[in-house]
């Protein structure tokens, strides 16, 4: 049975946009797109919508880092956030929770204070947490690991799998086709000019723009436009436990762990932790390693997880860049070719992308917001350096890793 | 909840043998003392006490209780000593455990949102996403409220964190590792270790599993076998072999190469060369509304009652028949003391009645006319289907991930077997488990000198 929203009917022979990926990047823009009337859009996913890394990540939402251009994308995204569910009609769950960042050392406490100064310059309301309010916001967690915090009171997390489907309904019910389970095979190419896909079910389609928004398989599109940029495969991975009785409020990095996690509204606990190298296979398998990195890293942090059982433990890939940051917009030496590619934070991100890259794509708009996460980058070397995330990246800046929404 | 006076069968050989020691053990259940017999699962002993709501569905808080017997469906899971989710019915009693039920306001006994399910019609399948999509603070309260509720309170308590760390990890490596211990899996086990391989057999009690209430025959060279005997003739056997281990606790998966098996505060961290998976099989429900009450059992379960545990499972039974064991089952419950009212088809039964508890069920005959039967128990006979969960987690160690591996095609490395009803069929013969082990101990690399 194919999801609400789901095409059945046949591919046309043209569409103005077609769009690689049916996961929350790709749905965004399809349904930003449909809202401007422009409903000419074909989805196309190999597998089912959501079925990658929208539906493998830990659903946390923000906009408090550390540098300009992540803080403008994001707070954008964020502002739509806090309207996703009345937009939609749809209730994405999401929590304002709050988000909070937890020192552990005073090396850290002064690398959140440095952050929460730079926020507050942009406009970003965070509140600066000391030992005691820490302690206050984060009663379970073990007193050692807590130093201080900087807390986004206006941030949370939701819930990934109703976002994809609100999107995609909304999307199907404006106009846009959706289908599942059909492989984009190649790319129809005039000159650099990318025109169409053909597809796994014989299809060749014509397009004014394809969007390349295939999350983990992004690299394999991209190859098909002669496209080389440079791209990492990391895998991911996490863990949710049976429910409990709330004891954790906000979506919460914890600095010294190199971990993130959230407590659902059902009462899972969900977090993952990040070994120091990014795990380049591609395996969807979990590992044992991490497994007990994670189990232990959290135990330490509230010792009351000791004896909770776990539910379930998964891996998840994405593909990303030297800076963690994604390509976004126009593909200038190919013409025709748009992306939304090489999201770690991608699913706090994607209604702000879907909103700039839709203004793109139907009226050339370029949004400073979105052209500062251009491709040019990668030729000129001028990386963003955004101090706040939680992986080492590799032009070799080892960032204060401060976990993160994947 | 008053106690109510079932007949009690006499106890089958397999309790009365693998208990450690014969008696009598005090558990305290929600402030009440119980009495149970030392072996006894603690779901066997509220049984006893009358106990049937063991605990309540997540969303319209109907009640639950014993359903399966065997640790899987989930029905049963109580805090016991602290710690929440306790599967209570492969649980053993133990002296002075303090036990309480989950998942209900005030209590899972007497839960006053059971009102949630008058509210159905308005509670369909993602009803949360419908709700309060402009108005952000009222989804906000009500996510507030169902945190609260869907947690049930559930948190170990200090001294329960405390007494769940691991405190100690010991690596082995045997050449042959057997998850199960059953008949299938011990015989499989016996078999590997008289070609002179070393062999660790994990599970979780070594009671013996479903061995002891099975209906499908099993045989050895033709020649059909009890199970309970067999399984307890098989475990002596295996205990006295030298180069067998046994190793009671659980097995979590298959993971790196790994097989982590948890065994109270330690963990063993087992790398076999070879796996032999013996994890049995389950049985299927059926869907007929209500068939969640508590009174409504799985054959196994109701047999594991009545002939291993020395329970009475009710006074008056109905047999709904989604498989052919049903008659087999039907017989075995009256030997037990049950009156088996009527064994009848699944298709031929409209729903399940009964408030707090199963009190009979409506059956529709062929030309629409509707018959109820009274019967405190209500056992499903549903279809056995292999416990796979482990064979997958090995496939998905030969693929490499899990993206094309599926339940119904999946393919295990030449080092890995099945066996048993695990392997499909709960209709097997001895001799060819003993021979696939024979053959996959024999492609094995010499004993290695580390053990």
């Amino acid at each position: 049975m194919a999801l609400p929203g789901v095409s059945q009917s046949p591919l046309q022979k043209g569409y103005d946009t077609i769009i690689i990926g049916a996961g929350v990047q790709g749905l965004a823009i399809a349904y930003e797109l449909a809202k401007l009337g422009h409903t000419d859009v074909l989805v196309v996913d190999r597998s089912w919508p959501g079925g990658g890394a929208s539906g493998r990540n830990g659903e946390l939402i923000r906009s408090a880092f550390a540098s300009r251009e992540w803080c403008d994308l994001f707070e954008l995204s964020r502002q739509k956030w806090l309207n996703l569910s009345e937009e939609l009609n749809y209730n994405v769950l999401f929590n304002r929770t709050g988000y909070g960042v937890l020192a552990s050392t005073e090396a850290q406490w002064q690398q959140i204070k440095t952050d929460h100064e730079f926020q507050r310059t942009l406009g970003i309301k965070t509140l600066l947490l000391d030992e005691r309010d820490a302690r206050t916001l984060l009663p379970a967690a073990n007193p050692d690991h807590v130093r201080g915090a900087v807390l986004q009171e206006q941030a949370g997390f939701a819930h990934h799998d109703s976002v994809v489907a609100g999107y995609l309904e909304n999307a199907a019910r404006l106009g846009v086709q959706i289908v599942s389970g059909i492989t984009v095979t190649n790319l129809l190419r005039q000159g650099d000019r990318v025109t169409g896909i053909t597809t796994s079910t014989g299809d060749q389609v014509q397009a004014r723009i394809v969007v390349n928004a295939a999350g983990g398989q992004a690299e394999h599109i991209n190859v098909m436009a002669d496209l080389r940029l440079p791209l990492v495969a990391a895998r991911l991975e996490m863990i949710v436990t049976q429910p409990v009785r709330p004891f954790l409020k906000p979506g919460l990095a914890a600095l010294e762990l190199m971990g993130y996690c959230h407590q659902t509204g059902r009462g899972e606990f969900v977090g993952g932790t990040e070994l120091p190298l990014a795990d380049e296979t591609e395996s969807l398998n979990g590992s044992w390693s991490l497994l007990q990195d994670m189990a232990t890293k959290f135990v330490q942090l509230f010792p009351e997880l000791a004896g909770v059982n776990l539910l379930r433990h998964w891996a998840g890939t994405v593909s990303q860049t030297p800076d963690i940051a994604p390509y976004l917009g126009p593909v200038e030496q190919v013409p025709g070719f748009v992306l939304s590619i090489g999201w770690v934070y991608g699913f706090m991100g994607a209604p702000a992308a879907g909103e700039l890259l839709a203004a793109y794509i139907h009226h050339g708009e370029l949004d400073p917001r979105m052209t500062a996460f251009g491709i040019e980058r990668a030729a000129t070397g001028s990386w963003i350096a955004e101090g706040s995330l939680v992986v080492e990246n590799q032009h070799g800046a080892t960032a204060l890793d401060e976990g993160d929404a994947r | 909840m008053t106690p109510s006076p079932l007949q009690e069968p006499q106890s089958s050989p397999v309790l009365a043998e693998t208990s450690a020691a014969q008696g009598t053990v005090r558990i305290k259940f929600e402030g009440r003392t119980v009495e149970a017999k030392s072996g006894q699962t603690i779901a066997a002993a509220l049984q006893k006490t009358g106990v049937r709501t063991l605990s309540r569905s997540v969303k319209y808080h109907t009640p639950r209780g014993y359903t399966c017997g065997f640790g899987a469906c989930g029905d049963c899971p109580l805090t016991v000593n602290g710690t929440p989710g306790t599967l209570s019915c492969v649980t053993p009693v133990e002296p002075n455990q303090v036990i309480k039920r989950e998942l209900g306001f005030p209590t899972a006994g007497f839960d006053v949102l059971r009102t949630a399910s008058f509210m159905r019609p308005w509670l369909g399948a993602g009803f949360q996403f419908k709700l309060f999509t402009k108005q952000p603070r009222l989804s906000s309260l009500a996510g507030k409220f169902l945190a609260i509720l869907a947690g049930g309170g559930r948190m170990p308590t200090p001294a329960a964190s405390a007494a769940a760390k691991v405190t100690a990890v010991e690596h082995i490596s045997p050449q042959v590792a057997v998850v199960g211990a059953g008949v299938s899996g011990l015989a499989a086990a016996l078999a590997a270790a008289a070609t002179g391989v070393t062999v660790t057999v994990i599970d979780r009690d070594f009671l013996g599993g479903r061995s002891g209430v099975r209906t499908e025959p099993v045989t050895d060279n033709g020649t059909s076998v009890h199970l309970g005997t067999e399984f307890l003739r098989l475990l002596d056997k295996a205990r006295r072999d030298p180069l067998i281990q046994i190793l009671p606790g659980i097995a979590v998966g298959f993971i790196d190469g790994l097989l982590p098996v948890v065994a109270g505060t330690t963990r063993y961290e087992v790398r076999p060369q070879s796996v032999i998976i013996a994890t049995g099989s389950y049985e299927t429900p059926v869907l007929i509304p209500q068939h969640d009450r508590p009174g409504v059992m799985l054959g196994d379960a109701a047999l594991k009652l009545a002939e291993v545990e020395g329970v009475s499972p009710g006074k008056s039974a109905v047999v709904i028949e989604a498989d052919p064991r049903a008659g087999e089952i039907a017989q075995r419950l009256r030997d037990a003391g049950v009156a088996v009212r009527e064994v009848c088809p699944a298709d031929t039964v409209e729903e399940i009645f009964g408030w707090s508890r199963a009190r009979g069920v409506i059956l529709r005959g062929a030309s629409g006319q509707r018959r109820r039967i009274r019967a405190d128990l209500i056992v499903v006979a549903g279809q056995r289907r292999p416990a796979e969960e482990l064979a997958l987690h090995l496939a998905y160690a030969e693929a490499g991930t899990h993206e094309q591996v599926t339940s119904d095609r999946f393919t295990l490395a030449d080092s890995h077997i099945r066996v048993g009803s695990a392997a499909g069929s709960a209709t097997y013969d001895l001799e060819q488990v003993r021979a696939e082990a024979v053959s996959l101990a024999q492609k094995l690399t010499p004993p290695s000198t580390t053990k």
